[in-house]
């Protein structure tokens, strides 16, 4: 008893000495976890601004009160405005921090680095329930504390910049401001400290500014007096969310985190950039590439933390490097030869749900000229200000626009819709450095999802809603595809290249033909020589809008219909802002609701009326536009039914297949097979003198005499010396449609001088040679003449740079000048061997 | 030989070598430049323009010694930094008479330290390093005196001369470190191979029958290695953040050990294959350098004589000098030998060029000259027709060897000349066009005589370009040197039948090439 008593004493006594030395500990949320606080001044007067010295530790499991996960240590001098907060994690090679405890003090067993030391503006961290960020940071070690940077949970180790920077060593630089003490943070600026290779593309500036209110749940973390810690999570904050940001793994006892504070893409309303360009320059401007600007809108105001427009944009400045391949290692070896960007704008026609309904992506070499304040003025960058930032993006001319519509099907997505960007086409050719580019990225699409390409035409990215089909499409637009259900697609033409498309082809994915802008720089770009609708496969169904008539070609019919249409229902321009955001949905709403079937393209014609010719059993193909019309390949098959009226011919129209044209008037032509003539032009194919081991150009012109369009026709050239050793200049596939001359150009650089045959033969690929080769041949024979060498006295005079006779006097006057001292060395070396003046070391040693 | 013959034969090596500094001046009228010596020239530039070591723009990563050299000497005479590179060729000189001082000391006999001295003036690839202006001339010079200093130490008896020389020593030696990190290292390697050869011959039988005398003992500098690498480590963790950087650039641990202890430096050209396409055919190029080669051979036979007395007779059967002499072979040469499997093998990943024939040639000369000293030769040249003939030999050697230093267009297809009209017409490309990619030369000479011309200031907008291109370039500049260097090395220039000629100065021509997309420019 006597003994139990004096237990409960001496535990009283302990209780009472912990108390008055200020000591608190406490479980805190979560299992296994526990506080502690240590220091003369409470934590709840800490928290609250009061001057003085405190440390809070943080323990997991039992481990022993010297052996804390986690130490964070308070100071807030007298007399400072400012309060101070400095994290420690474990060191290495330990698994705890090392600590011993004085009355009411903490200290360290060993010199410590930190991995946060934080300051507080407001000189307080809590009060009355509001969280001070007004914060600056210093991040320290390996803590994922930028986008771009990283850590595994599943590893437990950081990655990419991450992983490279020391324990201690400096991370990152963050600065977060709330300006009106809302406990939620205005901006959140982070700069990159690591010290990493300057040729590693990691973002070097992070930028964030919440730019309208979302409703918004604050998480207190593990420790409610100083909310700033939580265990376990990853570096975005989540929707509707303010969570603590400094994420730990107390196991480990280890910062891995200092997630976002400001959330770029989990709110209403962002203005954000990443840059991997950095610092910012004289007077605070930052010149900033990459994803600059990166901004969020709530058009609806209703948000309830998603956006429902985001631009996402790519910018880089003339000959940045990172400009042709931002992921590249040690930059790219050619750089951009002009500013340029590219801007992905996608919009919900609702209040945002992470869906999308639409999406522009423009690109185009539009200078960032701007001064643009950010950080609540600290810093300027010279992108556009937020708020301009959509009107900039739609008033502006753009080469090279691209449109989709998800047609109700959107996947979910924090960035928008990433379907067909422009860039696909490929950054050599929008640098002028190739002639040519592949439309390949635009085969294939996101299921249910319709986009659309204009690449030829520098406009700002407008819509228009075609009567044709009821959708929405890109004006100038000069190609699309659409993915339907059960493997078909629905192509989508421009033949006459103007503003509005007029062909729709609904054919089987694998049957898709892939569409190419010509390879041959010669060959003149689509705008001037449409491509033609494919002939192969065969098309379930097709439509073409062409000079007021309605071409249908389906499997049971053929249909001409003359009739009077407008090439757009109405233009509208992408939502900006909320008015214009209202008034694109109140626009949208009526054909949302009820669209043309794409699966059933006959009926797109019940909207139009006029004469028709109709042909049971007939097909339309080759469809494509003339200089001042349209033409098309008509057959009609044995049996077939015509009826109405006979818009394309006078005389009644038998089976068989007809080249119909029109050019005001219809004229139809029983079809005849291609046939080709190769010719040069009337100096010769070649276009300058042939001379030995120099670059040559031949080319020659690939005319098809014959009512049928060829679609792949082989061209070759072959040069032939005297000896009659051939070498092929090279093989092209090209397209020779009816009536229409086609250049094509080899390079040859003739190996040796000489008489030269050149050979180029152009032959039909789907017929056998034997029918086209007779009239596809062109020859010519050249004389090479031999490369001309310099002379031994142009080569002695280096062309003239010094005359001759003196420079051989030099080099006369120098070879006497090495004889002389030869025979004067040889002299001396002919001579007894005079003493050494040193001896050998044993002789020497004897 | 007398004193006095043996300093008319100096003076007679030193206006040769003046001779030879000359007519590399004027071959081309003094309009001819080297892609390192333009390299190191901006790198000065940029020293004086920002006044500071590591400028921001061209700050050579191995080293400030040379380019700070330069803009002393500039500020001191008040010439110009191009004009201090273009006439510091006469250089050669200086090494002459360093080199006479070394093999002086090292072989212990006037007449063949001046015949050492002489066969430097008949290796092309040595002078060529030392008369195109790069660091080289300077670094080398150092070397050599760093050589001499510690062949003197050997024979310093005064404890206050001792200090002297170690403290100078020691101080060339920063110099060489700051001159080329690198490069200077390589020495420090040279000593430490040469210390355990020396281990190894000490373990030979016959040396174990002789204690070694104290000036024997001293005939490797013990400490150099160890202090060496310090100095360097100094030099590139703490002294010089460009070397530091440099330093880790390089991807693999090999090429980090080859830069270190071999002094290899990055180099675009393929050693071994170069001199295939570099001159008019592989004959003549052996031809030029036969000299070269024989003095190579020569050197390598008199070190295998020198080692088979070590191995019979112990090397107290040399000289202490000559035993000095035969650890430094071992240490260049056994560089030289891993430098050249590494090249070969392809170990380094960024194909770093050997470089460590220069200071091989500074060891191998004296190693052949030693072979004056045996009777045999002494009896060959009291004839008088073998006199008369090795005469002419040099006479031809010399005049071989100019050819190979400059790069002759007699003989040699990479010219290092340049004309003022295909200048002229580089700057109105320059100043004409903006965010171009312009094709310029057949290699990087042009663009490297523009960025010499232009001074450190120059940044151009323009991408320029040269060589083959996987893309046709649009904008290319073809001047009648390039077209000619191109007719005489068989290279195709590029295609520009189509392009639209838009500048023509007699000598150069500028094509464009036609758009054929709304893209292009």
């Amino acid at each position: 008893m006597t003994k139990l008593a004096q237990a409960s004493l001496s535990l009283l006594i302990l209780t009472l000495i912990a108390l008055a030395a200020g000591v608190t500990t406490s479980q805190a949320q979560g299992s296994g976890l526990r506080s502690r606080y240590v220091g003369a001044v409470s934590l709840e007067q800490i928290a609250q601004g009061a001057e003085g010295v405190g440390t809070l530790l943080f323990y997991t499991g039992q481990r022993p009160d010297d052996q804390p996960s986690l130490v964070v240590v308070f100071d807030k001098p007298p007399g400072s405005e400012v309060a101070g907060a400095t994290v420690y994690d474990v060191p290495p090679g330990l698994d705890y921090v090392p600590v011993e405890f004085g009355p009411d003090t903490v200290s360290f067993r060993q010199a410590l680095a930190p991995a946060l030391q934080i300051v507080s503006l407001d000189g307080w961290w809590v009060r009355d329930g509001v969280i001070s960020y007004n914060l600056n940071i210093e991040v320290k070690g390996p803590i994922y504390a930028m986008w771009g940077g990283g850590y595994d949970p599943l590893t437990a180790s950081p990655t990419s910049w991450t992983a490279l920077v020391p324990h201690g060593d400096p991370a990152a630089s963050i600065k977060v401001r709330d300006p009106q003490h809302e406990g939620v943070p205005l901006w959140d600026l982070r700069m990159l400290k690591a010290r990493v290779s300057e040729t590693r593309a990691y973002y070097r500036i992070n930028y964030a500014e919440r730019t309208c209110s979302s409703p918004t749940q604050i998480d207190y973390g593990v420790s409610p007096l100083w909310p700033y810690i939580i265990d376990g999570g990853g570096y975005e904050q989540t929707p509707g969310r303010l969570r603590p940001p400094i994420v730990v793994d107390f196991i480990r006892g280890r910062v891995t985190t200092l997630s976002e504070i400001v959330t770029v893409r989990n709110q209403n309303c962002s203005a954000s950039f990443y840059s991997i360009k950095g610092p910012p320059g004289e007077g605070g401007l930052i010149h900033a590439n990459f994803e600059t600007p990166f901004a969020f809108y709530d058009l609806s105001g209703q948000g309830n933390g998603y956006p429902n427009l985001i631009l996402r944009s790519e910018h880089y400045p003339a000959h940045d490097p990172w400009s042709v391949n931002s992921g590249a290692e040690g930059g790219a070896i050619r750089t951009a030869p002009r500013e340029y960007e590219t801007i992905r704008y996608s919009w919900r026609n609702a209040v945002g749900d992470l869906r999308w309904d639409y999406k522009i992506e423009v690109l185009g070499f539009q200078p960032y000229t701007f001064e643009t304040p950010i950080a609540g003025g600290l810093y300027t960058i010279d992108a556009p200000a937020y708020a301009q930032f959509p009107a900039w993006v739609v008033d502006h001319s753009w080469p090279a626009v691209t449109f989709i519509d998800t047609e109700g099907n959107s996947y979910n997505s924090s960035e928008g819709i990433y379907d067909w960007t422009p860039r696909a086409l490929g950054l050599d050719y929008f640098f002028g450095w190739s002639d040519s580019s592949t439309l390949d990225a635009y085969q294939e699409i996101t299921p249910g999802f319709r986009g659309e390409y204009r690449l030829q035409k520098d406009a700002p990215p407008r819509l228009y809603l075609s009567p044709i089909d009821g959708r929405l499409h890109l004006k100038g637009a000069e190609g699309g595809l659409w993915s339907l259900s059960d493997g078909l697609v629905m192509r989508v033409y421009n033949l006459t290249g103007g503003d509005y498309v007029d062909g729709w082809v609904r054919e089987r994915a694998a049957s898709a033909p892939v569409d190419k802008t010509p390879a041959d720089p010669a060959v003149p770009t689509a705008t001037s020589q449409p491509p033609a609708a494919p002939l192969s496969p065969m098309p379930e169904e097709a439509i073409f809008a062409l000079h007021g008539y309605l071409l249908y070609s389906g499997p049971q019919l053929a249909e001409i219909r003359q009739v009077r249409y407008l090439p757009a229902s109405f233009e509208i321009a992408p939502p900006t802002d909320s008015a214009s955001w209202q008034a694109f949905r109140e626009r949208m709403a009526p054909f949302t609701q009820q669209r043309p079937d794409p699966l059933n393209m006959y009926s797109w014609l019940d909207a139009f009326s006029g004469p028709t010719l109709q042909i049971g059993g007939g097909t339309i193909s080759g469809v494509r536009a003339t200089v001042d019309g349209f033409r098309f390949v008509l057959t009609i098959r044995p049996g077939a039914r015509v009826g109405g009226e006979n818009l394309v011919s006078d005389a009644p129209l038998g089976p068989g297949s007809y080249a119909v044209t029109y050019d005001g008037s219809f004229t139809a032509q029983p079809i005849t097979p291609p046939a080709l003539h190769v010719s040069a032009p009337q100096t010769g194919a070649l276009l300058g003198p042939a001379i030995e081991n120099r670059p040559q150009i031949v080319r020659v012109n690939i005319a098809n005499n014959g009512l049928s369009d060829a679609e792949r026709v082989n061209v070759t050239a072959v040069a032939i010396d005297a000896a009659g050793d051939s070498r092929t200049l090279g093989s092209q596939q090209i397209s020779a449609l009816s009536d229409v001359n086609t250049p094509v150009s080899f390079s040859w650089v003739p190996a040796h001088p000489g008489e030269w045959a050149i050979s180029v033969t152009a032959t039909v690929a789907d017929l056998p040679p034997s029918a086209a080769d007779a009239a596809s041949r062109y020859e010519q024979r050249v004389q090479v003449v031999g490369r001309a060498l310099p002379s031994t006295s142009a080569a002695l005079s280096a062309f003239d740079l010094i005359p001759i006779p003196p420079l051989l006097g030099l080099m006369l006057g120098l070879a006497l000048i090495a004889g002389l001292s030869t025979q004067r060395l040889a002299r001396a070396g002919a001579a007894p061997a005079p003493p050494t003046q040193e001896k050998p070391a044993h002789e020497k040693n004897s | 030989m007398k004193k006095t013959a043996e300093r008319q034969s100096l003076l007679l090596l030193i206006l040769l070598a003046l001779l030879i500094a000359a007519y590399w001046m004027l071959r081309y009228g003094g309009w001819s430049i080297d892609g390192d010596a333009v390299r190191l020239t901006l790198y000065a530039e940029g020293i004086a323009h920002d006044n500071t070591l590591n400028s921001e723009r061209w700050a050579y990563s191995n080293g400030y010694g040379y380019p700070a050299l330069l803009v002393f000497l500039a500020a001191l005479t008040g010439l110009s930094i191009p004009s201090i590179q273009f006439l510091g060729s006469a250089w050669l000189a200086v090494i002459v008479l360093a080199a006479y001082l070394t093999y002086a000391a090292l072989l212990a006999d006037g007449r063949q330290a001046l015949f050492a001295a002489a066969l430097l003036l008949v290796q092309p690839d040595f002078m060529f390093y030392i008369l195109r202006s790069s660091h080289e001339r300077s670094t080398w010079t150092l070397g050599l005196l760093v050589l001499w200093l510690w062949s003197r130490e050997r024979r310093a008896n005064r404890p206050g001369t001792t200090a002297a020389i170690i403290v100078t020593t020691y101080l060339l030696l920063w110099a060489m470190i700051s001159n080329n990190a690198y490069f200077g290292s390589t020495i420090i390697t040279t000593c430490l191979i040469g210390m355990l050869a020396r281990f190894i011959v000490r373990q030979l039988p016959m040396s174990r029958q002789h204690a070694a005398s104290a000036e024997e003992s001293r005939n490797m500098p013990n400490s150099i290695p160890l202090t060496g690498f310090i100095l360097v480590f100094l030099f590139v963790a703490y002294t010089y953040a460009p070397a530091r950087s440099y330093f880790f650039t390089l991807s693999t641990i090999a090429d980090k050990m080859m830069v270190l202890f071999l002094g290899s430096e990055a180099n675009v050209a393929g050693t071994y294959s170069y001199v295939e396409t570099a001159w008019v055919s592989q004959p003549i190029y052996l031809l030029l350098t036969s000299a070269q080669w024989a003095i190579t051979l020569a050197g390598f036979a008199a070190w295998l004589r020198d080692s088979w007395v070590i191995v019979r007779r112990g090397p107290q059967a040399l000289t202490p000098a000559r035993q000095l002499l035969w650890y430094f072979y071992v240490g260049f040469a056994a560089q030289v030998a891993l430098g050249v499997i590494a090249d070969l093998s392809g170990a380094l990943a960024s194909n770093l060029q050997l470089r460590m024939f220069t200071p091989f040639v500074l060891v191998s000369s004296p190693m052949a000259a030693t072979w004056l000293a045996t009777p045999l030769v002494g009896a060959a040249l009291r004839r008088p027709l073998a006199r008369i003939g090795l005469t002419l030999l040099a006479s031809c050697a010399v005049i071989a060897s100019l050819l190979k230093m400059t790069n002759d267009p007699l003989v040699g297809n990479q010219w290092i000349f340049y004309s003022p009209d295909e200048q002229i017409a580089a700057a109105w490309v320059d100043s004409h066009l903006s965010y171009r990619e312009v094709w310029l030369d057949l290699g990087a000479h042009q663009l490297e005589v523009m960025q010499y011309r232009k001074g450190y200031e120059w940044q151009p907008t323009n991408r320029y370009v040269s060589g083959a291109q996987s893309q046709p370039p649009s904008n290319v500049l073809i001047s009648t040197f390039t077209l000619m260097q191109a007719n005489r090395s068989n290279l195709v220039l590029p295609e520009v039948a189509d392009f639209n000629q838009v500048y023509d100065n007699g000598e150069s021509q500028f094509y464009h090439r036609p758009t054929y997309t709304q893209y292009q420019q």
